[in-house]
């Protein structure tokens, strides 16, 4: 589903250079939950930047789903998050001025979906985070946790093949964040996505099927759980 | 629905206020635009839908000769086909009272029976008109000190005043009238004896047709009988070309006045656009995340403004209709029509587009922002901190290109003239630049005053001009693009003003004196010499009429002239004959002439703008028509050019002084008066010289002031339009910053000032703004009314401090006004709540 193959990214500081992340081979299966783990500037969110085509590496190869995203071009690249990639943030995201049901209906109408049926599938991937009777509230009126959810059922709208979360729990207390990670596991299993989830949290990384392990821009530990 | 309406009509779901202000600023110049272009609409259908009423006929014939046999037999024998004819004559007098000797100009108008065909002549009281009666206009009671039932005198005889004119259906520009209208009937005017050789008198026949279809028939008949004397004919399908024409060439330019506060509008909206993406980053970013394409997401964004554009345009067009009722209020008396005004659909329409365009070229630039927003942005960040960071690069300079090229189709599509239009652009962007540097220098220079500890106020008033995000350069462009469009129009109208009612040099004359037959010259010569308070009488000069037939063996068909070129064959000419280069004049090409040169021959001396217009140069010849038919051949021997209107010799064409036959010569006497002498001289002169006509040079002046005044007003009317633009983009920005400003103020209060003391920073920082935009704005106005006066129109620019300190100290007081009013509930904020909210 991911094949990373020799990916490294270095940046500019100054007159030095400065290896954000050292050359590494990362390859997901479909269907397998990988929990990133790693210290603050261990290039862990770097690394998920690379993967859903927000940054571009300095070197190497990334697929997605057989898909060489490495050459795109910024509004390849949209169209392919459009099709295959839903993003979780720490910061829920949500757009202001749209309704929760509008925020999770975007996704779809950006890649041109007939607004009745995007309107009716809002509706049902609220309900499945338990929020159809939030729909037409807009995200200031939401608690932290419900606006998460709601970021949640955006991110599945367009029913996804890779998931990225990004500190999804971040900002959200224990108990919140906990639920909401269910949640994101529940419906990756049931729509058979491939999640990669950015943690510092050992808790919710012990949840996944494997850990990667990161320090300094190299992979130190790479575990997978049976 | 549409993805992209669905998705811009959801942005405006928030921060509604700001978008006011787009609104208003698209408003403020369609406003302007569609009142001028609507006020003309509706002006044109009123002298179309009352085109006969206002001719009084449905065709007229106008020429300055009397119908020859052949002509008056054809005009005889129209009644017995069904053509009614009516014949006027109008040509100027001096009215006298006998009881007090004063005098006055007046337009006479002999009317024959019949008229008028169409329309009525209102008279109070009503009175028929009879030869021994005359109907006046109501100026002439006031000047003469009469009453209907006195007499009053006109050439030798005198007349009873029947009633009083309170409306002449063929009369529409009252305004601009050289005196007060004396009406009389054809024997009355035979009996005062006004028509003598060299007198002017236009002879109109009016014609109503039985079959007004035939009246093309009609019209090419009489050009054909009349095809010698070049006359004028209008029919009422074209309706006053001549007024038509003025209304044109008024409304295309005030329209590119109205224009300039649509630009300055732009600004605000560039403006606008800039901030509110902006603040739109991060959703910019998400929508990124989600899968947006940059079509995709600037297709939303151009999408709402150009829906924004759309209100604004549509509101513009509603308060131009309110313009449109108000501009004849301002036009005052100069206009005798009833207008009955409605939405013309093509101004509207144009209104619309314009201010949809407007607001599509001015959101460009802003708008390809959008692209440099990396969706990277959000990752990992709390909303609110974005910063773009913004880099010029050869996209924003083609479209820069692009903004300008639309602006100059804009221009030239409101003014109808390509020419027009892209010097529009030029001008404009020359004052921009400069504006705009200046503004940028003068807002430096602020921002270096050091204020002392002792007046807190102006130091965070100044303080505020540069913070970061300070809009402060930028409302200062756009207030100087106001206060320079005013103040500009309004020094120019001072300048012409000047340059016209410029006391002569000392000695020149000041009174002219027409319809001075040669018999009398010799009298009249030594009548004003007598006179007391005649400082100086030059000799009287000569002069025929007569009409070009041919230039350079060509007539004006065989020629490609100009339409508006045509009237130089088509009117009948002055033409002045002298031995010596008459004064106010120099030599250009070619040598005056000796009396060895017009022993001959006929010797001529063009004037250089009429040697431009009809292409003539020293050698060339040209075949004339003397007044009496009276044929004549003259050779070109020089190009003068005449500096100095005053000086009595402003012809365009002067003979040598040859024998020219039988030709009838008329002469203009002039003199010096004192001041306060020309009434008791009139007096006199009327009473030895009925048939002598003066005229004051300062009734002239005064006519043409007030002329200038109506339509300086118009103009700067229009051109206010632009300052209020400015003001909005001024709210605006104050709204833009208005976060800041009411949690500064509570941390001030909270501090302890005083709401006095919290109003006057903000007092002083929008006195600044306005002291520099008046400043760099009356400074550029200047520059501009020296440059157009002394290159344009080759005049000199009398630099005077009172209208530009007055243009400044209005845009200071007009900037805090609104400052204020615009901060209002930003001093008015209760801190608690404020620091709760943060």
């Amino acid at each position: 589903m991911l094949k990373m193959t020799g990916v490294f990214k270095t940046l500019r500081s100054g007159d030095r250079m400065l290896e954000i992340l050292k050359p590494l081979d990362l390859h997901v299966p479909k269907g397998q939950f990988v929990a990133i783990m790693g210290p603050s500037g261990s290039g862990k969110s770097t690394l998920l930047g690379l993967i859903a085509g927000l940054d571009s590496p300095t070197g190497g190869t990334i697929q997605v789903d057989g898909q060489e995203i490495t050459g795109l071009g910024e509004d390849a690249l949209a169209l392919l998050r459009g099709r295959k990639v839903g993003i979780v943030f720490q910061s829920f995201n949500l757009i202001p001025n749209l309704t929760a049901a509008e925020n999770v209906a975007l996704p779809l109408e950006l890649s041109d979906a007939d607004p009745a049926e995007a309107g009716a599938r809002a509706k049902e991937l609220l309900a499945s985070v338990g929020l159809d009777q939030r729909g037409h509230h807009y995200p200031v009126q939401l608690s932290g946790g419900e606006q998460q959810r709601v970021a949640l059922a955006r991110a599945f709208a367009s029913r996804p093949a890779l998931l990225l979360a990004d500190e999804p729990t971040g900002n959200l207390d224990s108990a919140t964040g906990a639920a909401v990670v269910e949640l994101m596991l529940r419906q990756g299993r049931e729509q058979g996505a491939t999640m990669v989830m950015v943690t510092h949290d050992p808790e919710l990384a012990s949840r996944a099927d494997r850990t990667v392990h990161l320090r300094d821009g190299r992979i130190i530990k790479d575990e997978v759980r049976s | 629905m549409n993805f992209y309406f669905r998705t811009a009509l959801r942005e405006f779901r928030r921060g509604r206020r700001r978008f006011v202000f787009f609104l208003l600023c698209i408003a403020i110049g369609v406003a302007g635009l569609t009142g001028i272009k609507g006020f003309n609409a509706s002006l044109q259908g009123a002298l179309l839908r009352e085109a006969r009423t206002l001719m009084a006929a449905d065709l007229q014939l106008s020429t300055g000769r009397t119908a020859t046999p052949a002509q008056a037999e054809l005009l005889a024998g129209l009644p017995a086909r069904g053509i009614a004819v009516a014949h006027n004559v109008e040509t100027a007098s001096m009215a006298v009272n006998p009881a007090t000797r004063d005098t006055t100009l007046v337009e006479v108008k002999a009317v024959g029976p019949g008229y008028p065909f169409y329309g009525a002549l209102a008279v109070n009281p009503p009175a028929p008109l009879t030869d021994e009666t005359a109907l006046v206009g109501p100026e002439l009671l006031d000047r003469l000190g009469l009453k209907v039932g006195d007499t009053v005198k006109l050439g030798s005889t005198t007349f009873v005043i029947g009633g009083v004119i309170v409306q002449e259906p063929d009369r529409i520009t009252a305004g601009f009238a050289m005196g007060p209208r004396v009406m009389i009937t054809p024997a009355g005017l035979a009996r005062a004896n006004l028509i003598q050789f060299g007198s002017r008198a236009q002879n109109i026949y009016l014609f109503k047709l039985a079959d007004p279809k035939q009246v093309g028939a009609l019209r090419s008949e009489l050009t054909t009988a009349f095809a010698k004397e070049r006359p004028r004919i209008a029919d009422y399908r074209e309706a006053n070309p001549t007024v038509r024409r003025f209304l044109d060439r008024l409304t295309a330019f005030l329209s590119l006045v109205s224009l300039v506060a649509l630009l300055v509008g732009g600004l605000g909206v560039a403006n606008a656009t800039r901030v509110f993406i902006q603040e739109k980053l991060d959703a910019i970013a998400v929508m990124k995340c989600l899968g947006a394409t940059n079509r995709k997401v600037t297709g939303v964004y151009l999408t709402q403004m150009l829906m924004l554009g759309l209100a604004g345009s549509a509101l513009g067009v509603a308060a131009g209709y309110g313009v449109q009722l108000f501009l004849p209020k301002l036009a005052g008396t100069f206009l005798n029509l009833t207008l009955t005004p409605y939405l013309s659909p093509e101004v509207a329409l144009q209104g619309l587009l314009v201010g949809v365009l407007t607001a599509f070229l001015f959101t460009l630039l802003p708008l390809t922002a959008i692209a440099d927003v990396k969706p990277a942005l959000v990752f990992r960040r709390a909303m609110g901190e974005a910063r773009l960071d913004r880099r010029t690069t050869v996209r924003e300079g083609l479209l820069l290109t692009v903004t300008g090229l639309g602006i100059a189709l804009i221009s030239t599509w409101v003014s109808g003239s390509v020419k027009w239009g892209f010097a529009f652009v030029g001008g404009l962007g020359a004052a921009t630049l400069l504006l705009g540097g200046a503004a940028r220098v003068a807002v430096g220079i602020v921002k270096r005053i050091r204020v002392p500890r002792s007046w807190p106020a102006a130091r965070q008033g100044l303080a505020n001009l540069h913070r970061p995000g300070s809009q402060a350069s930028a409302v200062v462009l756009a207030l100087g693009v106001g206060v320079t469009l005013v103040l500009t129009i309004f020094l120019l109208q001072r300048g012409l003003l000047r340059e016209v009612r410029l006391t002569s040099p000392a000695g020149a004359p000041n009174m002219f004196f027409m319809g001075l037959q040669q018999a009398d010259e010799p009298a009249f010569k030594a009548f004003l010499r007598s006179q007391p308070g005649v400082l100086n009488a030059p000799d009287p000069i000569p002069f025929v009429r007569g009409k070009l037939v041919k230039v350079n063996g060509k007539s004006m068909e065989e020629l490609t002239l100009a339409e508006n070129d045509q009237r130089w064959f088509n009117s009948m000419q002055t033409l002045s004959y002298s031995a010596t280069l008459p004064s106010g004049n120099e030599l250009l090409r070619g040598r005056w002439w000796t009396p060895a040169d017009y022993q001959d021959k006929l010797v001529i001396s063009v004037e250089s703008e009429a040697a431009t217009r009809l292409h003539l140069d020293v050698g060339m010849t040209m075949d004339l028509e003397l007044e009496g038919s009276i044929p004549a051949h003259a050779e070109i021997m020089n190009i003068r050019k005449t500096t100095d209107y005053r000086a009595g010799g402003a012809f365009n064409f002067v003979l040598g002084p040859s024998e020219l036959g039988p030709v009838p010569v008329s002469f203009i006497g002039q003199a010096n008066v004192a001041q306060g002498a020309a009434g008791p001289l009139q007096r006199e002169m009327a009473a030895q010289f009925p048939g002598v006509t003066a005229i004051d040079l300062n009734d002239i002046l005064k006519t043409v002031g007030t002329v200038l005044d109506r339509i300086g007003l118009v103009i700067r009317f229009v051109a206010g339009f632009s300052v209020a633009a400015g003001l909005i983009i001024l709210a605006s920005s104050i709204a833009a910053t208005k976060f800041r400003r009411t949690r500064e103020a509570v941390l001030y209060k909270t501090l302890g000032a005083t709401r006095s003391r919290v109003w006057r920073m903000f007092a002083v920082e929008y006195a600044t703004i306005g002291l520099v935009a008046g400043i760099v704005g009356a400074g550029l106005a200047a520059g501009v009314t020296w440059a157009l006066l002394r290159f344009v129109m080759e005049s000199t620019y009398h630099f005077e401090l009172l209208p530009l300190l007055a243009g400044i100290g209005v845009t200071i007081v007009l900037t805090v006004a609104v400052g204020v009013l615009s901060t209002v509930d930003v001093v008015s904020a209760k801190p608690y709540q404020v620091l709760r909210e943060e």
